[in-house]
């Protein structure tokens, strides 16, 4: 069957779109429904129909990544749904490698997107991204000292205030914004029994840190799904309230920021773990790569990679899958070829080969990981699509010796 | 109440350290005794006495600790048990702080352990390592293409051979090796049914290269690996066919992920995996966890074996170190605190002393010891330890010690 795309509109597909949210258990609720459809309506979207309704859409959005001290322009891959009717037809990777193309050829740099499960966006050149550390604890352990004033509640009302602290927090390597505000106006309208408390202490009066989630009884768990800060100081400021309300709440889980290592906050972690071992409230620490990444131009991307290193040239080989799902008449047939890549303080992708430089054979998701950090060169020759001689891999991983990516906003 | 120490006596004190064991709840049945007897008689320990009997131990071992790519000496205390008739009483950190004092008196240059929990060992300069991962996995959905060849059995008369394979085994940062080979003896003595051992002899000379060894419930596990071992990344792969071909009948494993590799890399559909064993037994998941501390002896020794491939960088350090307020005066060594001159770089060293025109760093030794590892960067553990600097020379740190995740890899 050939899968026929077209745009997203509106007035012609909303209702096939929210049913087919529906089905796949996006949606619950007409609440999270009308802020889901904010969603689609500031989207960019496209849709596969069946006897003239969406079957399967997908959805993206502008946004940044940070790599080092550098924002690169990014496409977030927001959603990707298809119809209990409209399964194993290839339509979601056509869609999505469509969606990605688009946007590919507007000038977008990285493509990103939380994964429902590992394998299938492979196949549109993602790599997986690094790993990030969920924690359940008590909050009455945290031995966070600071003081902390009365918070400001925020609900629902205030999305394009989160939005705004989201887009003014503290970013790391590979911290990552969504520029459009439905997108958390959706998040925050999709739990019922929420809680969020802030602080206003941004310029003129913004939101400057936060936390949102979702309650649970009077004893938890509370799950923290957002939270931001733009200095330390008010990353202790939240920790403090947190614990704050740990006569109470028997358990938080929080991603953990990538700043600390959130196990030195915590009085007898190990006895915790014990005490509460099948409960509830377990405290305990889980670890996955939720999320995936993939380059969409990378001389755009090497331009702006500043690395504190020696400069290492070397001819790349890149492999790209997805030219294959992308209609013939696409203006974007991926980023395969052959270039000759520096990587130092001024690094560079120029398309060639050079002689007498080594050669690196890679995918384009395995390349998107040695150059974001998820892994060392020599680690992904083993577990990933990427080859070259010993040699070349050992001055890779002294090259790209990177903090470990951290997205800090989940989508 | 004086905490009177006295060197372990294995004629004199076992039954009483065996007591011990039992009351904490280390010794369960006679496999176990017989395993806790043959370490004691070849550990280093001292013992606190009260009415002439052992009430505390800790034993010590002597090993190595990897820094990037080079070994430093390291004493791990391998066992600290307090019976119930002696909790209170300071015993157990009084006898650790003497067992390091020796141990750096006879030229240890850093210490390890796995804690019990965190803060106790903090108190005698410990500082948390690294977050380990230990992923249990459906054998099945391991998408590893290896081939792999049918493996040889071991057991308690190959603890040579178990032994040789770790000391040999492909190291990287922060790897430790123990220098007792009868504690690995010890624990192969215990292998009975419910231990798998399984390995391939690839070394010089028909050594023990690769194996993995763990314990066993029922007939579909999960199947515990708690040691492994490879000295190249082909045998690391033959490991996971071989760990792949039992999942006909396995229904799940642990391990501690390899340092080498992303192990969610390696599953076929890791998420659904997580959704349906979400509950069961054989539960897929990823649990994080830093269950080690370390702590250096010799801050010079230690700094001299420090060969790091970045742009000098020169700092007077200021260094406190709790243990003294819990040694006696009898030992010549009384910690590490002090003022220290140090360059990181190709070449480190530290020099007691001060230098003029240089940023200061102020730290304790667990504070420090964690920097020097790269369990976290100097900005980060400004954050949440005791380690404070100006921005600019946490900054610079940050950039000379990015250093790789350690991982001990020897379980201790």
């Amino acid at each position: 069957m050939t899968v026929e795309m077209q745009d997203y509109d509106h007035e012609r597909d909303w209702e096939a779109v929210k049913r087919i949210h529906f089905e796949v258990g996006w949606l619950e609720g007409e609440d999270d429904a009308k802020a889901f459809e904010g969603l689609a309506r500031a989207a960019d979207g496209v849709v596969f129909p069946m006897d003239g309704e969406a079957e399967c859409a997908v959805f993206t959005g502008p946004g940044a990544m940070r790599h080092l001290d550098a924002d690169v322009d990014m496409t977030a891959v927001l959603a990707v749904t298809t119809s209990r009717v409209a399964r194993k037809l290839g339509a979601a990777k056509k869609l999505t490698a469509h969606a990605v193309a688009k946007q590919a050829a507007t000038g977008s740099e990285l493509a990103s997107l939380g994964m429902f499960d590992q394998g299938f966006y492979d196949r549109l050149g993602f790599g997986t991204g690094a790993y990030a550390n969920r924690l359940r604890f008590d909050p009455d352990t945290l031995t966070v000292k600071r003081r902390f004033r009365p918070p400001k509640r925020i609900t629902k009302d205030h999305w394009q205030d989160v939005h705004a602290a989201m887009h003014a927090r503290l970013r790391g390597h590979g911290g990552s914004l969504l520029n459009l505000p439905e997108i958390v106006r959706y998040d925050l309208a999709s739990i019922d029994n929420t809680v969020g408390l802030g602080y206003y202490d941004g310029p003129d009066g913004t939101l400057s840190h936060f936390f949102w989630g979702a309650a649970k009884g009077e004893h938890g768990p509370y799950a923290i799904y957002y939270y931001a800060y733009q200095t330390p100081d008010q990353l202790f400021e939240l920790l403090a309230l947190i614990k704050s309300l740990g006569d109470q709440v028997s358990s938080f889980t929080i991603e953990e920021p990538p700043e600390i290592q959130m196990q030195d906050l915590l009085h007898t972690p190990f006895r915790n773990r014990g005490i509460t071992e099948g409960a509830k409230n377990e405290s305990g620490h889980l670890t996955r790569a939720f999320w995936q990444a993939r380059i969409l131009d990378l001389p755009k991307c090497l331009a702006k990679t500043r690395l504190d290193a020696e400069d290492a040239t070397f001819n790349l080989k890149l492999s790209d899958p997805i030219a294959e799902h992308l209609a013939a008449d696409s203006p974007w047939r991926g980023a395969a070829g052959d270039y000759v890549v520096t990587l130092g303080q001024q690094s560079a992708a120029a398309s060639g080969t050079a002689k007498n430089l080594p050669t690196l054979t890679a995918s384009v998701g395995a390349f998107t990981r040695l150059w974001l950090g998820v892994r060392n060169a020599s680690s992904l020759a083993l577990t990933d699509d990427l080859r070259g001689e010993p040699a070349l891999l050992r001055t890779l991983d002294r090259a790209l010796r990177l903090p470990p990516p951290h997205l800090g906003w989940d989508f | 109440m004086a905490v009177e120490i006295l060197d372990y006596d294995h004629a004199r004190d076992w039954t009483a350290v065996e007591r011990i064991y039992r009351e904490v709840g280390w010794i369960e049945d006679e496999s176990d005794a017989k395993i806790a007897e043959q370490e004691a008689q070849h550990r280093p320990g001292v013992v606190f006495p009260i009415d002439g009997e052992a009430e505390c131990a800790v034993f010590t071992a002597p090993g190595a600790m990897r820094h990037l790519e080079t070994d430093l000496d390291m004493t791990v205390v391998a066992s600290v048990t307090t019976s119930r008739i002696a909790r209170r009483l300071g015993a157990a950190k009084a006898l650790t702080a003497h067992v390091l004092a020796q141990a750096a008196e006879q030229g240890s240059e850093v210490a390890a352990l796995s804690m019990f929990d965190q803060g106790f060992y903090d108190r005698i300069g410990f500082g948390t390592g690294a977050y380990a991962a230990r992923v249990h996995f459906d054998p099945a959905t391991l998408v590893v293409e290896a081939p792999f060849r049918p493996p040889k059995r071991l057991g308690a008369k190959h603890w040579r051979e178990v032994y040789g394979a770790m000391f040999s085994r492909q190291r990287g940062h922060g790897s430790c090796v123990l220098h007792t080979p009868e504690i690995t003896r010890a624990h192969l003595s215990g292998t009975n049914y419910k231990d798998f051992c399984l390995g391939f002899f690839d070394g010089p000379d028909g050594a023990l290269s690769h194996f993995i060894w763990g314990e066993v419930e029922g007939e579909h596990g999960p199947y515990n690996i708690w040691c492994y071992a490879y000295r190249n990344a082909e045998q690391l792969f033959e490991l996971l066919a071989l760990i792949k071909s039992l999942g006909d009948q396995v229904s799940s494993f642990s391990m501690e992920e390899p340092p080498e590799i992303q192990f969610q890399d390696l599953l076929r559909q890791p998420f659904r995996q997580r959704e349906v064993t979400r509950g069961s037994k054989h539960a897929s998941d990823h649990h994080t966890v830093a269950y080690g501390q370390a702590r250096m002896l010799d801050v010079p020794r230690c700094l001299a074996k420090t060969h790091i491939d970045a742009a000098d960088l020169r700092f007077n350090l200021r260094l406190t170190d709790p243990i003294a307020s819990s040694l006696d005066g009898k030992h010549q060594w009384q910690g590490v605190a002090g003022d220290y001159v140090v360059t990181l770089g190709e070449e480190s060293a530290a020099t007691p002393g001060r230098a003029v025109g240089l940023p200061d760093l102020h730290a304790s030794v667990g504070a420090f010891t964690r920097v020097w590892l790269g369990v976290r960067n100097a900005s980060s553990l400004a954050l949440t330890d005791d380690i404070q600097g100006d921005p600019a020379l946490l900054a610079e740190l940050d950039r000379s010690l990015r250093l790789p995740r350690p991982h001990v890899g020897w379980p201790f």
